[in-house]
């Protein structure tokens, strides 16, 4: 069977190594205006339409090719930097999980939403996306997706992180129309309270990946110093067990780039020494 | 619910509940989380990103009492040494407010 992907193959923009770093670290990237601002009103007006009422569930297992291929969704996720953004992560034309359109009315009230969507994911190598798209401009006042950067080595049970209100180094997803926001599937998030009068909308979709993770991005810059800083980096809640984040990061990049011997300041590689 | 023994009481001071969690396992660390929770006000929660002190010293200096202190947790296992999940530096304070004092 001639896969959508296979007739009309996509010119993609892949990921560079500092930004693959960048996920590896934060557990998420941000593109600014990513998606146009015509299909941004477009999918909203799908949304309206009820194009993804149903069954979230519905295309689990299916290629993202064979999904939504009459929608505006299709073309949005063809997108050079979008499509390019995807297979760097998870492959080429990777499984579909499921999608939400998550919407928060006028005044609608969310003080403690924190959580986490995957803790049952048991994968360390190997990781889903989900990404965000924004297809209206949101500010402060209108919420939006709060993310804890570098939170995605940390299992807990879903809402289990509800009492954390506030956490230093966390960001507000205040956006312009059309960004987008890949992330890590067991990055710690939370909706936030929309205090103005308009619909907030925020469409969610997760992916499976392909093939294995090893180097799907462009590598032209593997040997980048500023990764080592990039991964060395904390984060303000990290207090005593940076080093302990810092391991599991150097662990998923040397999966990522099969290479075995990557370390920083030989932590891992010092224990994996032994004793004699 | 509203004859439940529980409820009722007559009592003449409210309680506010400041939970930090500290850059450390001592109260000298600074604040990398917190909530509040207001049991003077019908809204419990004080919705600001901005923390509330530098650190759990500065809380306790500003006359928050310390109820609840976080207990040091060894590694759970052999090989676990890397395992992450909840923050650990959990400090919990209150203060008891007097109702006229609202």
């Amino acid at each position: 069977m001639t896969t959508q992907v296979e007739k009309n193959p996509t010119k993609v923009e892949k990921l560079s190594s500092v930004q693959m770093a960048e996920f590896v670290s934060d557990g998420y990237l941000r593109f600014d205006e990513l998606v146009p601002q015509d299909l941004c009103e477009r999918a909203l007006e799908e949304i309206r339409e009820g194009t993804f009422r149903g069954d979230i569930y519905r295309f689990f297992g299916k290629k993202l090719s064979e999904v939504w291929q009459n929608s505006v969704m299709s073309e949005i996720v063809n997108l050079p930097r979008f499509a390019g953004a995807i297979e760097s992560l998870v492959g080429p034309d990777p499984y579909f999980d499921h999608y939400c359109a998550h919407q928060v009315s006028p005044g609608e009230i969310r003080h403690a939403d924190l959580h986490q969507d995957a803790e049952f994911d048991t994968r360390f190598n190997a990781f889903d996306i989900q990404y965000s798209i924004f297809f209206h401009d949101v500010t402060k006042e209108m919420g939006g997706t709060l993310f804890v950067p570098g939170t995605h080595f940390r299992p807990v049970r879903v809402f289990g992180i509800r009492r954390y209100h506030h956490i230093m180094g966390s960001v507000p997803s205040v956006a312009k129309g059309g960004t987008v926001i890949f992330w890590h599937h067991n990055l710690w998030h939370s909706a936030r309270s929309n205090r103005t009068d308009k619909l907030r909308t925020m469409f969610k979709t997760r992916l499976n990946p392909s093939v294995p993770q090893v180097q799907l991005w462009d590598t032209s810059d593997l040997q980048d110093p500023q990764i080592r800083s990039i991964l060395s980096r904390g984060q303000p809640w990290m207090a005593h067990e940076q080093r302990a984040e810092i391991i599991n990061r150097i662990k998923l990049w040397r999966a990522l780039t099969g290479d075995p011997e990557y370390d920083i300041t030989g932590w891992v590689t010092r224990a994996e020494r032994g004793t004699f | 619910m509203s004859d439940h023994p529980h409820r009722g009481l007559a009592v003449s001071t409210r309680q506010q509940v400041l939970v930090l969690y500290l850059s450390s396992t001592s109260l000298e660390g600074n604040v990398a989380g917190w909530a509040f929770y207001n049991g003077l006000e019908e809204d419990l929660y004080y919705d600001d990103d901005t923390p509330p002190y530098e650190t759990g010293v500065a809380a306790l200096k500003d006359g928050w009492r310390m109820i609840s202190y976080p207990t040091l947790h060894d590694i759970d296992r052999k090989g676990g040494e890397h395992d992450l999940g909840y923050f650990k530096n959990e400090f919990v304070f209150e203060k008891l407010i007097s109702e006229s004092a609202k």
